[in-house]
């Protein structure tokens, strides 16, 4: 295994196969994002809790659609709407298993933060991601971290599926951890919805205070020690806005490169 | 804006300072907004450090093109915090700013046209007001930063000691002014501070690069291990706060923009003055 390392250096530069989608500059935030930022914390209750996940399906947008909260049960909640022209929720599905197997495919997507990944069973030949647990290690802000991220299917988190599906639209869902620890902290969404022209991510996380269960405890024995353990380390702003940043940057960054990678790389015309 | 009439040390110019300053038509009260690339960079806040070279790479400033990041920060794994900043200035010069760290030192009036809203005062460590250098020499400061007033001393070394080839410098035109900075009357030098001005197509840049806290304290006069220990035990009980690292970069930018503005005017009307 090679060293860990931000980007690509000069020899993957030379001889990666996906070394001309490379692209280590990022484009500004957009408007929204950087407005969400000034604005700051908002309102609780203007940020439904995991429990709501399937009102995700409802066809208005929530009150907030980029923005963070801190929450009564000690968690924050953060939420990033990205606009993707030319790209479809299918494209999305096909990158969540794809990145996975291959760290300079997964740096990609955020070439100032993205460090390393790897899936848990070890597997590089299989196309899906629900039911695996990829490893990233990442920067968030200044943080250099590593995570678990284990995919889980949308129904667990009372998304229809048929309905998505009837819809051309995409939940990707997964419960996060910090790797190393015997904690699973928080919750993610991505929902991809078709828009005209494209199509748009409504992210969502949840995490920390009673999101928190010791891996493998989902029921109220774990709540109340993931409630307890959740309480040694306050979250702050800076994390909220951090992780804002991170995933606007993201998501925005790969949106404009996907069609191309799918286009090239995905298995749909073969 | 003569809010304070005393003689007392004060911000900006009193009405009688303006009515008989020799300086008085340079002072400008009002700060233009900051640049679009410092709001986006404040609103990005911490990046990864590998994107922030530490301070033993000073040198590959010299190098064509840009670093990762020219504006912005970040909090490395030692705790350290690493601040770029680049500033955009039309009609300036890089001789211009080197002649400007010699002659400000020597009068609180000449250091307040710099930042009308945070500078309080000036004084040179050696007392001498007659010099036209400022490498080798120590400016002790009064200024606000953020909303806190401090005492800071700024002691000039060469570029050739945080590793610049100075006659490539010269051979291109540009500038580095570097400096070792503390809070005077501290044992713990507290950082490092590089200006790297270089000429550009209609003026010049400066690319300002502040490496503050982590390895990059040491008490005074021990820069090997021990004085290494000492100076990261120490940080460690102050590290700089987030609102702090923003305020150091909105201060930099607010006089670095501030005084380009009339810079080539008042280098014009002093540069061989000195007294």
């Amino acid at each position: 295994m090679s060293y860990l390392h931000l980007g690509y250096d000069a020899s993957e530069l030379a001889s990666s196969p996906y070394a001309g989608y490379f692209r280590p500059e990022l484009a500004p935030l957009p408007g929204h994002v950087r407005e969400a930022l000034f604005i700051g914390a908002q309102a609780q209750e203007l940020f439904p809790s995991i429990d709501a996940a399937a009102e995700l399906l409802a066809p208005a947008d929530w009150p907030v659609e980029t923005g963070y909260t801190f929450a009564t049960d000690g968690s924050m909640r953060i939420f990033v709407l990205t606009q993707m022209p030319n790209v479809t929720p299918a494209m999305w599905d096909w990158w969540f298993a794809w990145h996975g197997s291959d760290t300079q495919r997964y740096k990609l997507w955020h070439p100032r933060a993205h460090i390393d990944v790897y899936w848990s069973d070890g597997r590089k030949d299989l196309d899906h991601y629900i039911g695996r647990t990829s490893n990233v290690v990442e920067y968030v802000g200044s943080e250099y971290l590593r995570l678990t991220i284990r995919f889980v299917t949308p129904s667990s988190l009372g998304i229809d599926e048929r309905e998505l599906k009837a819809r051309g639209e995409t939940a990707i869902c997964a419960r996060g951890g910090i790797a190393g620890t015997p904690l699973e902290t928080g919750w993610l969404i991505h929902h991809v919805r078709p828009v005209a022209g494209g199509a748009e991510m409504r992210s969502r996380f949840w995490l920390g205070g009673g999101n928190v269960r010791p891996r493998g405890m989902p029921g109220g024995v774990g709540a109340v020690i993931g409630r307890t353990l959740s309480r040694l380390q306050p979250l702050t702003n800076t994390m909220a806005a951090d992780l804002l940043v991170h995933c606007a940057q993201e998501m925005n960054h790969l949106g404009a490169i996907l069609p191309a990678l799918y286009d090239t790389f995905s298995n749909r015309n073969r | 804006m003569a809010i304070v009439k005393s003689k007392e040390r004060h911000l900006g110019f009193t009405e009688e300072e303006l009515a008989t300053s020799p300086y008085a038509r340079f002072f400008n009260p009002e700060l233009a907004p900051l640049p679009e690339h410092v709001k986006e960079a404040l609103q990005i806040g911490g990046q990864a450090s590998e994107l922030f070279p530490p301070v033993e790479r000073a040198c590959d400033l010299h190098a064509s093109g840009y670093w990762p990041v020219e504006t912005g920060y970040t909090v490395a794994p030692d705790g350290a915090v690493r601040i770029c900043a680049l500033t955009v200035m039309p009609r300036v010069t890089p001789a211009m700013w080197e002649w400007w760290f010699a002659w400000h030192g020597s009068e609180g009036d000449r250091y307040k046209l710099w930042h009308p809203r945070a500078h309080v005062d000036v004084a040179w460590a050696d007392g001498r007001d007659d010099l036209d250098h400022y490498v080798g020499r120590v400016s002790n400061v009064v200024e606000y930063v953020g909303p806190t007033l401090l005492k800071v001393a700024i002691r000039f070394v060469t570029p050739a000691t945080v590793g610049f080839d100075e006659q490539r410098l010269k051979a291109n035109g540009e500038v580095a002014i570097c400096a070792r900075v503390g809070l005077a009357g501290a044992p713990v030098l507290t950082g490092w501070l590089v200006h790297h001005v270089r000429p550009t197509t209609g003026g010049s840049e400066m690319r300002t690069r502040i490496w503050l806290g982590g390895d990059n304290v040491r008490p005074l006069g021990m820069p090997g291990a021990i004085g290494g220990v000492l100076g990261r035990m120490a940080y460690r009980l102050q590290p700089l706060t987030i609102a702090q690292i923003n305020e150091l970069i909105v201060h930099d930018n607010h006089e670095m923009n501030h005084l380009a503005g009339f810079l080539p005017e008042i280098y014009e009307a002093f540069k061989k003055g000195g007294r």
